[in-house]
């Protein structure tokens, strides 16, 4: 069994400039496409979209940004590469 | 000088993650880092024990806000 891991910062990598779903440790996700990442996670996302999920597990558009966004990588729970599945 | 966590025998495993929220992911171990960050491959957010959210083919969890992971399948 060789070890064939993939390494996270990899992954976060291969996403650049590509759609990325970010979800916070709030109710709380972005979406869009990540420009960047540092050694702390912080993120660059360029015209992202962002959600709000209530308790009814609905998402609520919060706000459309354009230009580019710093997201700080200290609330950041997970980011999916590819971004949102309905839109 | 930081150790490598121990998940070597969780790899290509069938695991569930416990967020630091009330979130609980399930899906299959491909890596992780020094930091706790980890990979995991067909990511589902567990609602409830009847709903679940797909996340992605390939998604990044963070170390910091893992609380516990547990494997579903046999671990050696």
């Amino acid at each position: 069994m060789s070890i064939a891991e993939i390494l996270p910062l990899e992954v976060i990598d291969k996403t650049i400039n590509q759609k990325v779903w970010i979800i916070l440790q709030s109710n709380r996700e972005f979406t869009g496409t990540l420009v960047g990442f540092d050694d702390f996670v912080n993120v660059i996302i360029e015209d992202a979209t962002e959600w709000t999920i209530n308790e009814n597990n609905e998402n609520e558009l919060v706000m459309e940004h354009h230009g580019r966004l710093l997201l700080s990588g200290n609330n950041i729970n997970m980011l999916v590469p590819g971004g949102k599945k309905d839109c | 000088m930081v150790s490598t966590p121990e998940l070597k025998k969780y790899m290509d495993k069938k695991i569930i993650i416990q967020l630091n929220g009330t979130k609980k992911i399930a899906g299959v171990l491909r890596g992780y880092d020094i930091f706790l960050n980890i990979v995991v491959d067909d990511a589902i957010e567990i609602v409830s024990p009847k709903d679940s959210i797909p996340l992605g083919v390939q998604t990044v969890i963070r170390g910091n806000s893992i609380r516990s992971i547990e494997a579903l399948d046999t671990v050696v």
